[in-house]
């Protein structure tokens, strides 16, 4: 059904962004032994000083955290994180929209702002999926989750009275997306197969170049070599991508690690004075659906979001976006690209098999290396990669830099649920 | 004033008589599967028990070999999208197709299924099965 779409009554820009480097609490240098707090305060720390204000600057704060309850052993978690922000008795608000959080979570913060109700607004997400803090115990204090307990915990977020019951796959959106795709456009499943793994070798070329993206540092191509393969595509073939679906290989799907991202936006008419190069946001949209209404492609939960968005922003997808980020947990690169209207209908599957989603390429997609890539850290990576955007469109992103440095471009994120969650970002000009 | 009723035991209570129910739109004539109390369609909320034909579908999948453990018992198995002569589309478990073929299973969509319970011990579940 249709909705009522209204604009902005004040523009709102994005000032700041922040997120910290995704790895594993238990292992990776960078985030070792630190707990949801640390890691969303110095993203938010992180977006604060981007945006060059302090804690005190700022009216009232998003913080997305899907897994609140049973990962981290902590409900209602602003109150717990207002202090490491330093944003003690100011306005605070969990949420929780799964992976979709924290791009929800802008619109959030704009609607706030377009309203006149708050002038500065930090909105930010946590997850931690690799460990868990023992029961009772301080939160330092962790162990090891294995997966299998790990997708148990997150399909809480599948409607329990008649989706759960159903028996959930954990790449049960992959397979159904991509053999969709595939019937639609008459394809093979070997060109599926190759079109995923060409996604693959892009998402690894971009991750390589982020130093936030701590799992991987090897192209494809390097890590193929080492393993006796020539080609790469063989390699991608090969007993070191396994099958874990029926078209579902282990490097086309999201590694699930820990991170916190943080954006801070403010009225589009005081950005100016704060940072020369204000990112506006100018068009956001969200669904919600369980997701055994969806079959067919375009998705209604994609197709609803993007819709709602592009009205919002004004733009024509099909022309007006230099920068896509399709959230990429399960191979959607080429479904919902093309609900996004960043590929035309049956067109996205060769766009990519032609390297042509890289950061050097023509149609540039996520270029933190994406979910699969850089990792997952369930409600942070919206927020990471609308942070992500952000530095592409003010040219800060060194050697996965696009060129021409984008002017437009458009974040797109799935939640379990399902949720989907669109947002708009426009150079200042 | 909306009757309350507590449909989700209402559903389960139904399957377990092996009856695939559903609710109609009286104004609309659309159907809620499952059921929820109101018309998604033309926000009715008059509507009425029905049962459903169990025809339809299957337009796309995939492949479970590693399920949670409330589902282990039923691995390996193929999970789907199946839509429904009535109207809507729902995922649950596929039987009587091969897991390990799903090259064939490919060629066959859109493939003809019927519904059907599966006994879970203390209830039952709305599976489909292809059709020979």
């Amino acid at each position: 059904m249709a909705i009522n779409i209204g604009g902005l009554r004040e523009g709102v820009s994005i000032i700041g962004v922040g997120y910290t480097p995704f790895g594993n609490v238990l292992e990776t240098p960078e985030i070792k032994d630190m707990t949801e707090r640390e890691l969303f305060a110095f993203a938010a720390l992180e977006a604060m000083e981007d945006a060059g204000i302090e804690a005190k600057d700022i009216d009232a704060f998003y913080f997305g955290h899907a897994m609140g309850e049973t990962l981290s052993h902590q409900t209602a978690g602003s109150a717990a994180v207002a202090d490491w922000i330093g944003m003690r008795n100011k306005p605070g608000f969990r949420h929780d929209t799964a992976c979709a959080s924290t791009n929800a979570g802008l619109g959030y913060a704009a609607t706030d702002i377009a309203s006149g109700v708050r002038r500065v607004v930090l909105s930010g997400g946590v997850e931690i999926t690799g460990s868990r803090p023992k029961e009772g115990k301080p939160p330092h204090i962790r162990e090891p989750m294995i997966p299998e307990e790990l997708w148990f915990r997150t399909n809480y977020g599948a409607d329990q009275a008649y989706w759960y019951p159903s028996g959930l796959a954990p790449a049960y959106m992959l397979d159904l997306a991509v053999i969709a795709y595939g019937k639609k456009y008459g394809l093979t499943l070997e060109q599926l197969d190759d079109a995923l793994n060409a996604a693959s070798i892009s998402n690894r070329r971009n991750g390589v170049r982020n130093p936030k993206a701590t799992t991987f540092k090897k192209e494809f191509a390097e890590e193929a070599k080492e393993h006796g393969f020539g080609d790469v595509n063989e390699y991608l073939k090969s007993r070191f991508n396994p099958k874990i679906g029926a078209i579902a290989r282990m490097y086309h799907l999201a590694i699930p690690v820990d991170g916190a991202s943080a954006l801070i936006l403010c009225p589009a008419s005081m950005a100016k004075g704060l940072t020369d190069h204000p990112i506006d946001v100018i068009g956001f949209g969200s669904t919600a659906n369980v997701y055994y209404h969806e079959a067919e492609l375009p998705w209604q939960l994609d197709q609803g979001a993007f819709a709602q968005a592009y009205e919002m922003a004004k733009i024509n997808p099909h022309k007006d976006v230099d920068y896509m980020s399709i959230h990429d947990c399960m191979g959607l690169q080429f479904t919902s690209g093309e609900a996004a209207g960043y590929f035309h209908p049956g067109e996205g599957w060769r766009v990519i098999m032609e390297g042509r989603t890289a950061f050097d390429g023509d149609r540039p997609l996520s270029t933190t290396g994406g979910r699969t890539v850089m990792g997952h850290a369930w409600s942070a990576s919206a927020g990471a990669e609308i942070a992500e955007a952000v530095r592409q469109m003010r040219g800060l992103c060194g050697t996965r830099q696009i060129k021409p440095v984008p002017e437009v471009s458009v974040i797109h994120n799935i939640g379990h649920g399902a949720h989907c969650s669109v947002c708009v970002l426009r150079t200042r000009s | 004033m909306v009757k309350m009723q507590p449909f989700v035991k209402q559903w389960y209570d139904f399957l377990g008589e092996d009856k695939v129910m559903g609710l109609r739109c009286n104004r609309c004539g659309s159907y809620e599967f499952p059921p929820v109390p109101v018309c998604n369609n033309c926000s009715g909320t008059d509507l009425s028990w029905v049962e459903m034909s169990g025809e339809g579908k299957l337009l796309t999948f995939a492949e479970n070999p590693t399920p949670d453990a409330p589902f282990v018992d039923f691995a390996p198995f193929i999970y789907g999208a199946v839509v429904l002569k009535e109207g809507p589309t729902f995922h649950t478990m596929i039987l009587g197709v091969d897991p390990e073929d799903t090259a064939a299973l490919y060629d066959k969509l859109p493939l003809s299924v019927k519904a059907e319970t599966q006994d879970r011990g203390d209830h039952k579940f709305v599976v489909f099965r292809a059709r020979k």
